[in-house]
């Protein structure tokens, strides 16, 4: 099964030590910041086998943002969503400025609360983070722009 | 290394060491570096065993004392800036950051810093080392200010960003980390090797290999460029 990939705020998604105030079987609430829904449905993006698309995915999704910055994500196993009984819609193609990325956008649709706080949970447990640093998210915008990747306006983006 | 780096190690040293600032220069490196790695050993094996909230205010509280002592505390800060610093952090407490998204506080603390300059780095100081600072804000705030700025306060900025790494909020020390590769001078190799040894959260390491290996590539293209 594909891996998919969110981005998010990578340090509040640190496999941190337990937090004392914490019930075993809870979440921390400051992840949930990164999985805010809109009409129950939660943006991610397919990444390919051998991962190489992972920084273009990144890239697409920043530059939708107001300035190129360090852009954290998370990685998990489509499989993941099986288990809490998540539906996927992958015919909802992506609305950043990187055409060929938007292909491999999709949702995550039907979306609870208690299927969140699941998914949280399983990010929290299973999901690995990384982190696309600024410096090297610049060169990829003048490497897209100078490949006719994403149009020349998102030069504006850059610092 | 050059006088930069040297007093920049002497200011880690006296923020860890508040009773020898003097020390600091009599001292060898090692025994500096020695004495700063034995103290940070110590607060993050403290941080990994979460051993209870009272520990971590009283190690809080303790870094604020250091702080307060230090030959680089900022001991003259106007109180006009002091309550300006604390309203605009105040502000941020409750905003949830997203990457690359500026905020009103961001904006404002863009604005603060160009304005204020170097006081505005003693202020924020002083900010991070009170018991009521918002360690979301601080971290967002580390984000923006690495990378606003020239010469004229890099000293201020490095002098922070090295303070951060220590802090005792992984949260903080993320930002600082990535403060460092906004700043991308490879001289900050040294230092985020140093804590790369202490460091307990897996992610957190990570991250400073990743920045380490910018660092170096940096590095090896201004050897490149500068070859005759």
């Amino acid at each position: 099964m594909p891996l998919l990939l969110r981005t998010v705020r990578e340090s509040r998604w640190h496999k941190a030590p337990a937090k004392p105030w914490l019930d075993q079987d809870d979440v921390p609430a400051d992840p949930l910041a990164d999985l805010a829904t809109s009409e129950q449905a939660l943006s991610v993006w397919r990444v390919l086998p051998d991962r190489s698309n992972i920084e273009r995915i990144v890239r697409a999704v920043i530059l939708g943002r107001d300035k190129i910055a360090d852009a954290g994500y998370i990685l998990f196993d489509s499989d993941l969503l099986t288990d809490l009984q998540i539906e996927t819609d992958e015919s909802v193609v992506g609305r950043s400025p990187d055409r060929e990325a938007n292909a491999w956008h999709g949702d995550l649709v039907n979306l609870s609360g208690n299927k969140l706080v699941g998914l949280t949970k399983a990010l929290l447990r299973h999901g690995e983070t990384g982190v696309v640093l600024k410096k090297r998210l610049v060169a990829l915008v003048e490497t897209g722009i100078a490949n006719s990747e994403i149009p020349e306006r998102m030069r504006t983006k850059l610092p | 290394m050059t006088d930069f780096l040297e007093e920049s190690a002497a200011t880690g040293l006296s923020q860890e060491t508040p009773a020898s600032s003097t020390d600091a220069r009599t001292d060898s490196p090692y025994v500096r570096i020695a004495r700063s790695e034995a103290l940070f050993a110590s607060l993050l094996l403290s941080s990994a065993l979460a051993v209870a909230p009272a520990a971590a205010v009283t190690m809080r509280s303790h870094r604020r004392d250091e702080l307060l002592e230090s030959s680089t505390a900022p001991a003259d800060i106007d109180i006009d800036l002091k309550r300006e610093t604390a309203s605009l952090f105040d502000r941020g407490a409750g905003v949830v950051f997203e990457d690359a998204v500026l905020t009103e506080f961001s904006r404002s603390l863009i604005e603060f810093v160009a304005r204020e300059g170097p006081a505005a780095f003693g202020a924020i100081t002083w900010y991070v080392a009170s018991h009521r600072r918002s360690a979301q804000a601080v971290a967002e705030a580390l984000r923006w200010i690495a990378d606003v700025g020239g010469n004229d306060t890099l000293r201020e900025r490095w002098a922070l960003l090295r303070q951060c790494l220590e802090d005792a909020s992984p949260v903080i020390r993320d930002s600082a980390i990535l403060g460092f590769a906004a700043i991308d001078d490879p001289r900050a190799k040294d230092v985020l090797r140093k804590v790369r040894h202490f460091e307990p959260i897996d992610e957190l390491r990570r991250l400073i290999a990743d920045v380490i290996a910018q660092l170096d590539r940096t590095e090896n293209a201004s050897v490149i460029e500068n070859r005759p």
